[in-house]
């Protein structure tokens, strides 16, 4: 489709809506007659169309005037009289939309009381007057009308047309027009659509009524003028345009109706009073309206004028700025040119017009670098001081020079001696030719002003760069003078403080800061400003204070910075609002961190304690038990050393004639090999730690060894590791108060030197394993000593035996003797001579057995046999001395026992208690009860033997199972005090337990308990010694 | 020839225990040789009539009790003799178990009952053991 396509049928869609508008307000407004009139209340569409063809132009004219025909004809009206009427609607239009741009100056946005005045008297009461002429005339000529109607048809129809161009047009234009806006916020909102309703409330209140009732005052209508002030005051021509359209409808639906204040006048001065009414009304709203809208738009003009030229005063005291500089600048610069004249230095040269030089002043030589002593050796030409380029200026020059008598001034370059270039403007005159004089100024010090104004135009050129930089930056930029004001500020700034531009410039910079915030400020700016470099401050917090009084942190970025204006203080703000919460995040973060890692130090730390006490515990376990003087104590220190205070730990001995020295242990982890392969004896070294340790008794501590000083090591140490030795520390190993040999450890990787700590650990570690030596010694002698003791009793025992064998025989073969034919006080005699004889070798037998015992050559030999039978045989041996003794023993219980147990030694057990059962019994009786008691699959035989003598005291119950113990005193009952003990040994060499029950006074109890199957394993009685 | 009074070697190295053995044994009217080891009784029986009956001493020197039983027992004539082995030792009994002549008498020798033994031991001419 073309672009002319479209537009028809864009525009004809326009006309086409213009058309049903048009006839759609046609129709409506024609309905609202009064009675007895066709003519319509108000003539809506003449407004409409008038809207229309102001704000979308004549074209509408022509669909206008036909619609008015179309509207006429279906009216009814002849064609003649739709023509005419059509022809006065077209022409109204013309004129009113005429009047508004000529008068009114209407330009397309309806907002001015100018605007309101062309309205009200050219394009409502002027215009419609045409209209309404032509319509009335027409009709009365068409004869529609007779003609003493006219003045009535025509004012009704004028009065209708002027209400409809005052009414509908206005609110149509008012709402088309942007200038000058009104802001609609919620507030405002709230209030138009307060008032809205109030109107429409008061409107229907007044106008639509029921009919049955008495129509209202006239004067309640006065209720309507505050609410339109109140439209027009706050929203301007819409809001008068809309209240006197909402009032108008209402007004008038309710008059038609025949309710209202205005149905008191009958016929038409009802209809009459209603339009002037309303035309007063809406009047008086436009008018208000219009000069609220027009001061509005005033204000709106006076404020952007007034920044406009806060901008341009801006501009201005640049520009002031810089004319102030560059009159200062050539001040200077003038200052310097007299300078120049008073200090003489205007070269002054006599020279040929061919270049050779006669004469020259000390300016001209100075100038160019020559001596005087150069120009008489006629050196200095004109040709060598001219620079190549400047050639054609001197060309120029020279033919003026010749044409002229005097050359113009011209700026050129002089070549000095030394290569260099001198800038000079030269002038020259003839005087008589060829000769000539030559004025030459140096141009050094204006090519430096120069340059100083260009490089000065450059920082302008910057400084404008920099402000548009600023402005364009993230952060807010403040940037302030030497007072604190605030000379500029960017958009940003604007932005986070809530202020604008206008408000901040010219202030102090105090105003962004909370009041506490701002004490000592001015001393802090100073030091600020005396800073050479950039200064980011949020330590101690910094905060901001908007406009409403809100804080929030900041932080800032100052740096001061040169400006063609002075020293100026350029500020940056962040607002960091984000980032405190996101840091005092991170700071507990931190602080949960720094607490789990003290408590894993810590746990570390008692971990580390834990493993240094364990390794104590060990060593000293291994000290404990150790019961010979065996390498088990070496390598534990050597080990527990090594453990404890690191690297290497070596232990040498010395051996006991005290002249050699051997290596006894090293520590397993670090020793390069098997310490038996080490132990080489060598004769004890004169120098070195280990000799002077052992000769000294003291300790060694060097902490960092010198590698130059070769006697620190010996060659024990050397052949353990063959690294340079870095820290020795050795302490002495004494046993009782000999030194036997020499703790050392040596670090030979690490480069921490030993301290006194360690050395007094490594004393501790050698003094318990000094200790442990010196116990497991002692132990070895006891163990000696009770050996020989042991020994000596079984070759004692034996020895004494011999004899006491042959002494008994002789005995009871004289006994034999005698019980023949001796008298009975010999055999009286000698039957106690036999019962001590016996005594003494059933002492000796318990020695002995005693031997035996500790000495573990006690062998059981069992076999099956009743064990009642035994007790039976032991009770009948004890038959003579019970008797003697006189108590009698009763066996009670079981008749046969049979088990698995050594006849000797079971008879021995029962020999034994019967023996002290007679011996402590005080002549009562004694009784022997014998069991079986079953546990589980077990068996086991309870022999009883049960006194009634003198009893044990209770804390005597456990000794009396002792050797060489007894409850009673050695005076009143002899022995050796072993019956029992060696009694206890047996029944647990045979697995099974003995026990005493005993009240002293009333007799003991001693129980037996012996398991009836064979032994499997011989119980090893050797423990019995310890 | 055998005589009618019975003889009792009695092989002890002490002479005190000897000299009892002798008296006591004199009193109930053995005869008695005495010898003071293994190695001099072993050289009388090879030299003289066999006597009834033998004392032995167990722990003797240089030849000590089982050798001279061991000796003995090599020697079928010198194997027909009762032995009673004196001995304060338990375990003879076990050691003995492969003799087949032999009885053994513990110590402290206990007079009344050595008597009996010998006395069983001469009537039967035939081992017993007592233990």
């Amino acid at each position: 489709m073309s672009d002319n396509s479209k537009v028809f049928i864009r525009n004809a869609g326009l006309h086409a809506g213009f058309l049903i508008a048009y006839v759609t307000l046609g129709w409506l407004s024609l309905a609202m007659h009064g009675p007895g009139s066709l003519v319509p209340v108000i003539w809506a569409p003449g407004g409409f169309v008038l809207a229309v063809v102001l704000l979308g132009g004549f074209k509408f004219v022509p669909t206008h005037f036909i619609a008015v025909f179309a509207l006429a004809t279906f009216a009814g009206a002849p064609p003649l009289l739709a023509l005419a009427v059509a022809g006065g609607g077209a022409l109204e239009v013309v004129v009113g939309v005429y009047m508004m741009r000529s008068f009114g100056g209407f330009g397309g946005a309806f907002f001015s009381l100018r605007h309101v005045g062309a309205l009200v008297v050219g394009a409502s009461w002027f215009s419609t007057l045409i209209s309404s002429t032509i319509g009335a005339t027409s009709i009365a000529l068409a004869g529609v009308i007779p003609s003493e109607q006219f003045p009535r048809i025509w004012g009704m129809l004028w009065l209708s047309k002027i209400l409809g161009n005052l009414i509908v047009a206005p609110v149509l234009l008012a709402w088309a027009s942007q200038v000058p806006p009104i802001t609609y916020n919620a507030r405002r909102l709230i209030e138009a659509t307060t008032l809205t309703t109030a109107l429409i409330f008061a409107s229907i209140a007044i106008f639509i009524r029921d009919p049955n009732m008495h129509a209202p005052p006239l004067r309640s209508l006065h209720v309507l003028f505050p609410l339109f002030i109140w439209a027009a005051l706050r929203f301007e021509l819409r809001g008068a345009t809309m209240a006197s359209a909402i009032a108008c409808v209402i007004g008038i639906v309710g008059t038609v109706q025949g309710t209202g204040p205005f149905i008191r006048s009958t016929g038409d001065v009802r209809f009459q009073s209603l339009q002037a009414f309303m035309q007063c009304l809406t009047i008086t709203a436009l008018v208000v309206g219009g000069a609220i809208s027009d001061r509005a738009r005033a204000v709106h003009a006076t404020e952007k004028r007034a920044a406009e030229l806060a901008r341009k005063n801006v501009e201005l005291a640049t520009t002031i700025a810089e004319r102030e500089l560059a009159e200062n600048a050539l001040r200077s610069n003038q200052a310097g040119l007299r300078h120049l004249i008073r200090a003489g230095i205007i070269g002054i040269v006599r020279c040929t017009t061919d270049g050779k030089i006669s004469e020259a002043n000390d300016a001209f030589l100075a100038m160019v670098g020559y001596s005087r002593d150069d120009l008489q050796a006629g050196l200095l030409t004109r040709q060598k001081v001219r620079a190549p380029y400047n050639g054609q200026s001197d060309m120029l020059a020279y033919e003026q020079l010749v044409a002229e008598g005097v050359a113009q001034p011209w700026e050129g370059e002089l070549v000095r001696k030394d290569g260099t270039r001198v800038p000079v403007v030269t002038t020259m005159a003839m005087l008589d030719p060829p000769n000539c004089i030559a004025f030459v100024l140096d141009l050094t010090e204006r090519k430096r002003a120069e340059s100083s104004i260009r490089k000065l135009r450059e920082e302008r050129k910057q400084a404008s760069q920099l402000r548009a930089f600023l402005e364009s930056a993230p952060d807010a930029m403040i940037v302030v003078n030497r007072l604190g004001a605030i000379v500029f500020v960017n958009a940003q700034t604007e932005t986070m403080f809530g202020y604008s531009r206008d408000e901040l410039i010219g202030n102090s910079a105090e105003m962004l800061m909370p009041d506490r915030l701002r004490e000592g400020h001015a001393e802090r700016r100073d030091r600020y400003f005396e800073a050479t470099g950039r200064i980011s401050r949020t330590e101690p917090a910094i905060y901001g204070r908007r406009k409403n009084g809100s804080e929030f942190p900041l932080e800032v970025c100052l740096s001061p910075m040169e400006t063609a204006t002075g020293r100026l203080l350029s500020c940056g703000l962040r607002d960091i609002t984000a980032q405190t919460k996101a840091a005092e995040n991170e700071r507990l973060l931190l602080q949960a961190q720094a607490a789990r890692l003290a408590a894993e130090r810590s746990e570390a730390l008692v971990k580390e304690q834990l493993r240094r006490l364990r390794i104590l515990a060990e060593a000293s376990r291994t000290f404990a038990l150790a019961t010979e003087e065996s390498d088990a104590i070496l390598n534990a220190t050597a080990r527990a050393s090594a453990e404890l205070i690191g690297e290497l730990c070596v232990i040498q001995l010395t051996d006991p004639s005290g002249d050699q020295l051997s290596i006894a242990a090293c520590d397993p982890g670090n020793c390069p090999s098997d310490v038996r392969t080490l132990r080489v004896g060598q004769r004890i070294p004169k120098t070195g730690v280990a000799a002077h340790v052992i000769a000294t008794g003291a300790p060694t501590l060097i902490p960092i060894v010198d590698p130059t000083i070769e006697s620190a090591t010996d060659s024990a140490l050397a052949s353990i590791t063959s690294k340079p030795v870095r820290s020795i520390v050795a302490v002495p190993l004494n046993v009782g108060a000999r030194t036997i040999g020499v703790v050392a450890m040596v670090r030979v990787t690490s480069d921490c030197p030993y301290v006194d700590s360690d050395q007094l650990l490594l004393q501790d570690m050698a003094d318990r394993a000094g200790l442990a030596i010196e116990k497991a010694r002692l132990y070895g002698d006891l163990k000696t000593a009770v050996q020989t003791r042991d020994d000596f009793l079984a070759i004692a025992g034996h020895e004494l035996k011999t004899p006491l064998t042959a002494l008994q025989m002789q005995i009871e073969s004289l006994q034999r003797l005698v019980q023949r034919d001796t008298t009975a006080y010999v055999g009286d005699r000698l039957r106690k001579v036999a019962s001590s004889g016996r005594r003494i070798a059933t002492l000796i037998e318990q020695l002995l057995d005693v031997s035996k015992l500790a000495s573990g050559k006690l062998q059981l030999e069992t076999e099956r046999l009743n064990l009642a039978e035994v007790v039976q045989e032991v009770v009948a041996r004890f038959s003579e001395s019970s008797r003697q003794a006189n108590c009698p023993i009763v066996v009670d219980g079981e008749t046969s026992i049979e088990g698995y147990w050594d006849r000797l030694r079971l008879d021995q057990i029962f020999t034994n208690l019967l023996a002290n059962a007679v011996k402590y019994g005080q002549s009562k009786p004694i009784r022997i009860e014998l069991s079986v008691e079953r546990k589980h699959a077990s068996k086991k035989a309870v022999v009883r033997v049960i006194d009634q003598g003198i009893g044990i005291d209770s804390i005597h119950q456990d000794r009396i199972f002792q050797k060489f113990e007894r409850a009673v005193t050695t005076r009143e009952f002899g022995g050796f005090g072993l019956g029992l003990w060696i009694t206890r040994q047996i029944v647990e060499a045979s697995a099974g337990s003995i026990e005493v029950e005993s009240i002293v006074g009333r007799g003991s109890r001693f129980t037996v308990r012996l398991p009836t199957n064979r032994p499997a394993t011989r119980k090893d009685v050797r423990h019995a010694l310890v | 020839m055998h005589s009618s009074k019975r003889s009792i070697l009695v092989i002890d190295d002490d002479s005190d225990i000897r000299d009892a053995l002798h008296d006591a044994l004199s009193d109930e009217g053995y005869e008695t040789i005495e010898a003071a080891g293994g190695r001099e009784g072993l050289d009388y029986l090879r030299s003289h009539w066999m006597p009834s009956l033998i004392l032995l001493d167990l722990n003797m020197a240089p030849m000590s009790g089982p050798e001279f039983l061991a000796e003995v027992a090599r020697d079928a004539s010198l194997s027909r003799i009762p032995v009673i082995l004196l001995t304060a030792d338990p375990r003879t009994q076990e050691m003995l178990r492969g003799t087949t002549c032999a009885a053994y008498q513990e110590k402290p020798v206990v007079l009344e009952k050595l008597l009996e033994t010998i006395s069983q031991c001469c009537e039967s001419h035939s081992p017993c053991l007592r233990g």
